[in-house]
């Protein structure tokens, strides 16, 4: 039984799968970083999966790997499948056809991914209209359908609306509505909520594990904060470095972390620290 | 196994310890620039050495005479070898603009940080003023001072030096506010560090490579005008030569069929000013490129 | 005699449209820790910036050490104010100038503040470096080569340089890694034993507050919605909004769901 509350059946369908992912990077006078060794996780359907790390860890270039979004100068070897399709040395329409209609990503700034001059309604819709060629009506009642689901009030009038006059909560529930917009079957989410007051995140969280329940979709959530991990997720890697340290459901990470660096984590959390009790001898960062 | 942190090592340009060393590394035009420029120089320092002949020696016998192994540039019509008062002409000819660029920063800057600190009123007076500024092209406020002061080189760059005042105000200001704004200028005023010390030893530093490229492409727009008012009379006065002189003065010899004591210093300016105008684009590509 | 007094302090931007900081009052004594949490728009920063000098207010008094602040920003209030209180900023990557190295900063301010010059002057400068654990090669090091950590320590020794009575925190840890961020806390906690500095916490997180603070403030739309000391808020929080801010924090077994229909009521209640 997941921290949720939820049982996940493990036997349906890993919407994402990444096996022994490494990724090289050459920097400007040649020597190579290792970014990513040996990363493996997956994420099932109709399961919330937490990708936990400070900066630094790769859990952002983790995520972009699942859509092939690594730097054009990056290396990868290894396994990224996504509902089946092999990404790594895949071909253009491969890659295309992920992106449009298996996998859709969101990010921690939505006003920075948003065209400032479009309105809601055409932000939301224009894929649909682009890629699968849908008339205006159509379209219309469609961008309606996907607001009233990621419970934005009045949808009939956010969609004249333009990004400067919403919230950064508001904006980021277009954001998720946008990325619906093609019925995907992988939600990515890198750091989507880090930027949002604390009320706004819950309400944003509890928005993602509705839709996780009512379309099974499945969704990798990458986050710094590991207490929102263990709150909102099924189960839980978390990164360090490069690689995972560590793998576990919610629950089991909460009551019993057992690599050295999750523990540090935990211990680390506002929620949980002590400030007066002495520290044990670290790096000064 | 850390993510590769954006550069940080080529940008001399930007620390107080190594602030004039430029690594030029990955742009050949701009390192053609500035070789070029450093022969400018060059010439002109050691023009008396340079120089094969006396620039101003007349000898009416050798006038308009093409280009041999004996005058590589050919005399003009007074038989003044062309390529010593090209080498000689260098001279005043870099003179000028560094008299404009120096006065119109000078001002400008003070002007634009000013401006740009205390906002407000302050402000808005300034920049009616910088704008009146504007509307006076150079040669207009050249031929008001010229008559009032007469013609010659002071003239015609105190005349520049106010027309280019607004260039470089401008510039100024839109980067001072934006550096204004920062944090570490916000901690250094609540600190109770006086605005006087915070303008000039913390954001005057940290805008200053900005200013810097301005700067360096008003050198060759005040070239390019210098050497046009010299064109027409205003600056300079013969036997002195300076190129824009000299190529006014090398039309008759054009008519007569001889190309050279026009087309060389008008070469040479050319040369100069997109030297100047490649270069300033080269640093102000550079800082974009490493702005914080 | 208490180190701020503020009294009934209101800035209001837009000509009045937007009531930024309405009517807020409180007193923090010497040595004493303080927490003013709030969401965006609460006024929290504003609130901050009015107490620092960088924005005037509209209404209302601040009162430094007995002596209260005139509206002007004269050099002289500023003065007092820099002798008094110090504060250090959310962004560690713009709060120092990146042209200085930190010996440099600190050194200029040390100067800036005190007679001190020459050896005396750099026996002070590494005694304030030492309080924040900077190691040796970040002290002659340039702000871009320090990490974000490392650069929120120059910035609190900085602020530590001048000797102040009350050191006002605005969101200085936000921007931090966690792991960084509890370094911070925990060197704030022992600053604070150490020296007897008195704290003022701004920030939105609850949680951080509740580390380094006696007392905490709750605002909401300028206004102080609720005060009291840090436990009993955390514990026993008696207005509605703190009770929301309390169960948006997320924690195993949460319902986020809850703290949805939780709000909306909220905002029905208070509109």
């Amino acid at each position: 039984m997941s921290a949720t509350g939820q049982g996940v059946d493990t036997g349906a369908a890993r919407a994402l799968r990444i096996d022994g992912l490494t990724m090289d990077v050459a920097g400007r006078d040649g020597e190579v970083t290792r970014i990513l060794d040996g990363v493996s996780l997956d994420c099932h359907q109709g399961e919330i999966v937490g990708l936990v790390g400070e900066s630094g860890s790769g859990k952002s270039m983790t995520l972009r790997a699942a859509v092939a979004l690594q730097p054009a100068k990056a290396t990868v070897a290894g396994e990224v499948v996504v509902a089946g399709r092999q990404l790594i040395g895949a071909d253009a329409r491969t890659i295309l056809e992920v992106r449009r209609s298996l996998a859709a990503m969101i990010f921690q700034d939505p006003r920075a991914n948003v065209n400032p001059y479009q309105t809601i309604g055409t932000f939301v819709g224009e894929g649909l209209r682009v890629n699968q060629g849908w008339s205006r009506p159509r379209v219309r009642a469609k961008v309606l359908q996907l607001l009233d689901e990621v419970g934005l009030p009045d949808p009939g009038t956010v969609v004249r609306r333009h990004p400067f006059e919403l919230s950064g909560g508001m904006l980021q529930r277009v954001m998720i509505a946008a990325a619906l917009a093609q019925e995907p079957q992988l939600l990515l989410a890198d750091e989507a909520t880090t930027a949002l007051d604390v009320t706004t995140q819950a309400e944003i969280m509890g928005m993602l594990r509705r839709l996780r329940a009512e379309r099974g979709l499945a969704i990798v959530f990458v986050t710094h904060d590991l207490d929102l991990a263990i709150s909102s997720c099924d189960r839980i890697f978390v990164m360090q470095h490069g690689c995972i340290v560590e793998e576990g459901t919610a629950r089991e990470i909460f009551e019993h972390p057992r690599h050295p660096y999750t523990r540090r984590l935990f211990d680390a959390m506002p929620s949980r620290i002590d400030v007066d009790a002495p520290a044990e001898k670290e790096a000064i960062a | 196994m850390t993510l590769p942190t954006t550069q940080t090592r080529t940008t001399h340009l930007l620390t107080r310890r190594s602030w004039l060393s430029i690594r030029t590394r990955g742009n050949a035009l701009t390192i053609a620039a500035l070789v070029i420029l450093a022969v400018l120089v060059v010439t002109a320092v050691f023009a008396p050495w340079i120089a094969p002949y006396d620039p101003n020696q007349v000898s009416l016998a050798d006038a308009l005479q093409q280009p041999s192994p004996a005058h590589l540039f050919g005399t003009d019509d007074a038989g003044r070898d062309v390529l010593s008062r090209v080498i000689w002409g260098a001279r005043i000819s870099l003179l000028g603009p560094l008299g404009v660029v120096l006065g119109s920063t000078v001002v400008g800057v003070l002007v634009g940080v000013v401006s740009a600190w205390r906002g407000g009123w302050t402000d808005g007076v300034l920049s009616r003023i910088v704008e009146i500024l504007f509307a006076f092209p150079g040669v207009l406020l050249a031929i008001l001072i010229v008559a009032v002061l007469g013609a010659g080189l002071t003239s015609t760059v105190l005349a520049l030096a106010i027309a280019y005042i607004p260039y470089m105000a401008r510039t100024t200001r839109s980067v001072a506010l934006a550096e204004r704004d920062t944090a570490y200028v916000h901690a250094l005023e609540v600190q109770g560090m006086s605005s006087w010390r915070i303008g000039l030893r913390h954001l005057l530093p940290n805008i200053a490579p900005f200013v810097l490229a301005q700067a360096t492409l008003c050198f060759g727009y005040a070239m390019i005008d210098l050497a046009g008012l010299s064109f027409l009379g205003f600056g300079v006065q013969p036997p002195d030569a300076d190129w824009g002189a000299m190529v006014s003065a090398g039309q008759s010899a054009l008519i007569q069929g001889v190309a050279a004591p026009a087309l060389a210093p008008g070469a040479v300016i050319v040369l100069a000013v997109v030297s100047f105008s490649l270069l300033g684009e080269g640093i102000a590509e550079r800082v974009q490129r490493t702005a914080r | 005699m208490s180190i701020l007094t503020v009294e009934s302090l209101s800035k209001s931007y837009d000509h009045g449209r937007v009531h930024a900081v309405r009517d807020v009052g409180f007193s923090l004594e010497p040595g004493a820790a303080m927490g003013i949490v709030g969401e965006s728009g609460s006024g929290k920063t504003t609130l901050s910036r009015l107490i620092v000098g960088m924005e005037q207010p509209d209404a209302g008094r601040i009162v430094l050490e007995g002596t209260e602040l005139g509206r002007a920003t004269t050099r002289r209030s500023r003065s007092l104010r820099a002798s008094v209180m110090q504060m250090v900023f959310q962004d560690p990557y713009q709060s120092l100038d990146p042209r200085q190295t930190t010996d440099g900063a600190i050194g200029e301010i040390i100067a800036l503040h005190t007679p001190l010059r020459g050896a005396k002057l750099a026996a002070r400068r590494a005694e304030v470096l030492d309080q924040v654990d900077l190691p040796a090669r970040a002290r002659t090091a340039l702000p871009r080569e320090l990490s974000g950590g490392q650069r929120q320590r120059v910035a609190i020794a900085r602020a530590l340089a001048a000797s102040p009575k009350l050191l006002i925190l605005d969101e200085a840890t936000s921007a931090l890694d966690v792991s960084v961020q509890a370094q911070i806390l925990r060197l704030l906690a022992r600053i604070r034993r150490e020296t007897g500095v008195a704290i003022l916490f701004v920030s939105h997180d609850l949680e951080v507050v509740r580390s380094v603070t006696d007392e905490i403030l709750v605002m909401f739309r300028g206004a102080v919605v609720e005060r009291g000391p840090t436990h009993r808020i955390l514990t026993r929080p008696e207005h509605a909004y703190t009770r929301l801010l309390l169960s948006s924090v997320p924690r195993l077994g949460w319902d986020p769901e809850q703290v949805a229909r939780d709000r909306r009521e909220f905002l029905r209640l208070s509109a």
